[in-house]
């Protein structure tokens, strides 16, 4: 596997690991659809949250957060919108955005979340 | 966390206070957004905010900043808005107050110092109007705002500078206003080198002393150009208010350097003839001043008159005479003063030899008519003093070489500064300042006329088949021409004077 990709990877596991501890409940892993893919989908309470996950090692390019621009977050907001009729779900429903950067040894370095990021 | 930033926009020479809100909050996804009906300068300073602060050592804040340009209708122009932006990001992550009553104003440069922003001088008189104190703003442009008394112009270096000073760490001193720094320049020609033309001469300085529009026709190189670039060193020194308001136009218009002060000067304004409507009289879609009010009270020196192009000469109609204009645009409406004398010059035909002691004239009677029509009736109405500048002969030239030289600028700026504190006098329940812009009434008032002139008056009006309005210019250019002479009253050998450069009409000349 291409080390980006690893990075991605590894990234969204850890960010499994942070949401669990925050009491979360997983619902869904890298689910695809017509739209793409959502990285992860899980329960806040009653609030369904769609959450993008970004991963950088190092901040030498620029942050995470600056990864996502207006085409990235409307193409999120879709997917959700499609998940949410697809699964009949009546929900409210928000997206978030995890960004976590690493260093050489892959230890994390920083990881934030942003919540509800189309506010 | 929010915080509100005091600016100020220009639009002409008025301004309008701006509030520049930044609000930061740590929701939602890191971002930075500028509204308010920005253009584009505006929109850009989100690069240079962003680089001038973490280049000023400071990590930029990792939260969604949301700026607003407050009042949201009207249009938002310039770089200046680069250190209220900063400021107000600055105070909102480090938490720190904004003085009260202060405006902040300046472009940034990439490494987080100031750079030298326009319109420095209109902002600090809007201060000084709207009860702000303490004004914030480039170092190199300090000196121009520093002339306003009873206003503390600190003048800033850098981001780090403001900061130590708004987190009370450090003090910057205020800015005193330096005198050394005006802009003083010696004009091109001395009067005293040029050598014969002694009518165009006096008419130049009849010109000057009385504020009259002056027109030059004469060949090639007979010295047109070199008197016009003279006038400007025997007209007096702008006085304080006059530079204050030549000043300002300069300010908004970036044509004022880094660290420069009031301008003492007269404008001279030498515009080429390939010059646009626009160039000439001002405008764009945010109107800009053009020519006309760069060069107010100064000299608007167009040279080879009939090579303009007529929708330029026939715009400058309402500024001659109203010494103001209104440019209207559909998104707003801009008022700029434009009280300057004009100095026209240009050839008699195509060829440039009509009426030449030595050569000969090749144009035919067509391509002079259609040369001299060029330049309309109601312009050449507005010009008080026409003269005719005959080529020098050469043998003469280098006899006077040989003896003293001319009078020299200094000496006949003295008979003007003369002239015009006379006009001063007598304007001084008026509007008006000189003698040039005199209505019919103000005629009635002040120009004390005996029997023997009046007569004289009327046999020239007769015999040189004067206009009305070519009559009241007339007496116009005596009362200026008496004015030189110290006198009150206006005496027939004024009038004879005067009457020397009246318009010839084009029917006079070439046929």
């Amino acid at each position: 596997m291409d080390t980006h990709l690893k990075v991605g990877r590894v990234g969204e596991e850890k960010a499994i690991e942070m949401l669990i501890e925050k009491g979360y409940e997983i619902v869904e892993k890298n689910k695809k659809n017509d739209y793409g893919e959502i990285d992860i989908i899980v329960m806040d309470g009653k609030e369904v949250v769609f959450i993008e996950v970004r991963s950088r090692t190092g901040e030498k390019f620029g942050s995470p957060e600056e990864t996502i621009r207006k085409r990235k977050k409307d193409k999120i907001k879709k997917n959700a919108q499609a998940y949410m009729s697809f699964k009949n779900l009546k929900n409210r429903y928000r997206v978030d955005v995890v960004c976590i950067v690493f260093n050489q040894n892959m230890d994390i370095k920083r990881m934030d979340h942003y919540k509800n990021i189309t506010l | 966390m929010f915080k509100k930033v005091n600016s100020a926009a220009y639009s002409g020479l008025d301004s309008v206070g701006i509030e520049v809100e930044v609000n930061t909050t740590k929701k939602g996804l890191p971002g930075f957004n500028i509204v308010g009906l920005t253009s584009k300068a505006v929109d850009e300073s989100e690069e240079r905010v962003k680089t001038a602060i973490s280049n000023s050592g400071i990590e930029f804040p990792r939260r969604k900043i949301t700026i607003n340009l407050a009042p949201a209708d009207i249009p938002k122009e310039g770089s200046f808005y680069d250190l209220p932006i900063a400021v107000g990001i600055l105070a909102s992550v480090m938490n720190f107050e904004i003085p009260e009553k202060s405006l902040f104003f300046g472009e940034l440069s990439l490494d987080g110092s100031l750079r030298h922003t326009k319109g420095a001088l209109p902002l600090a008189l809007f201060a000084k109007n709207n009860g702000f104190g303490n004004i914030f703003l480039p170092e190199d442009s300090a000196n121009e705002a520093a002339v306003m008394e009873d206003l503390n112009v600190y003048p800033i270096k850098d981001l780090d500078q403001i900061t130590a000073y708004l987190l009370g760490k450090k003090e910057i001193d205020s800015a005193v206003y330096r005198r050394e720094k005006e802009e003083k320049e010696s004009p091109e020609f001395d009067m005293e080198e040029i050598l014969g033309q002694e009518q165009a001469k006096r008419a130049a300085e009849i010109a000057a002393a009385g504020g009259h529009n002056f027109f030059m026709m004469g060949a090639p190189g007979s010295g047109k150009t070199m008197i016009a670039r003279a006038i400007s060193g025997i007209l007096p020194p702008l006085t304080e208010s006059e530079s204050l308001e030549v000043t300002e136009i300069y300010s908004i218009s970036g044509n004022t350097g880094p660290g420069s002060g009031l301008i003492r000067k007269r404008p001279f304004r030498a515009p080429h003839h390939s010059i646009s409507k626009v160039g000439l009289i001002g405008g764009g879609s945010k109107p800009m001043p053009g020519e006309v009010t760069l060069a107010h009270r100064g000299v608007l020196f167009l040279d080879e008159f009939n090579e303009f192009p007529r929708s330029a000469l026939e715009s400058m109609r309402q500024p001659l005479e109203d010494g103001q204009l209104t440019i209207s645009r559909s998104k707003q409406r801009v008022k700029y003063p434009s009280e300057f004398m004009l100095v026209a010059s240009s050839n008699p035909c195509p060829c440039g030899y009509m009426n030449h002691s030595e050569k000969e004239c090749r144009c035919t009677p067509r391509q002079i008519f259609n040369y001299q029509k060029k330049i309309s009736g109601p312009i050449l109405d507005r010009i008080d003093l026409h003269v005719s500048v005959s080529a020098v002969d050469i043998e003469k030239l280098k006899k006077e070489r040989r003896k003293e030289k001319g009078e020299s600028s200094d000496k006949i700026r003295k008979r003007v500064e003369k002239a015009r504190e006379i006009q001063e006098k007598r304007y001084m329940k008026e509007k008006i300042r000189t003698n040039a812009e005199m209505k019919n009434r103000h005629i009635k008032a002040y120009c004390n006329l005996p029997e023997k002139t009046e007569e004289i008056l009327s046999k020239a009006a007769s015999s040189f088949n004067l206009s009305a309005r070519g009559y009241f210019k007339m007496i116009k250019v005596s009362r200026t021409i008496a004015d030189l002479d110290g006198e009150d009253v206006i005496r027939p050998k004024h009038v004879a004077e005067a009457l020397q450069y009246r318009a010839k009409t084009t029917e006079d000349k070439a046929f």
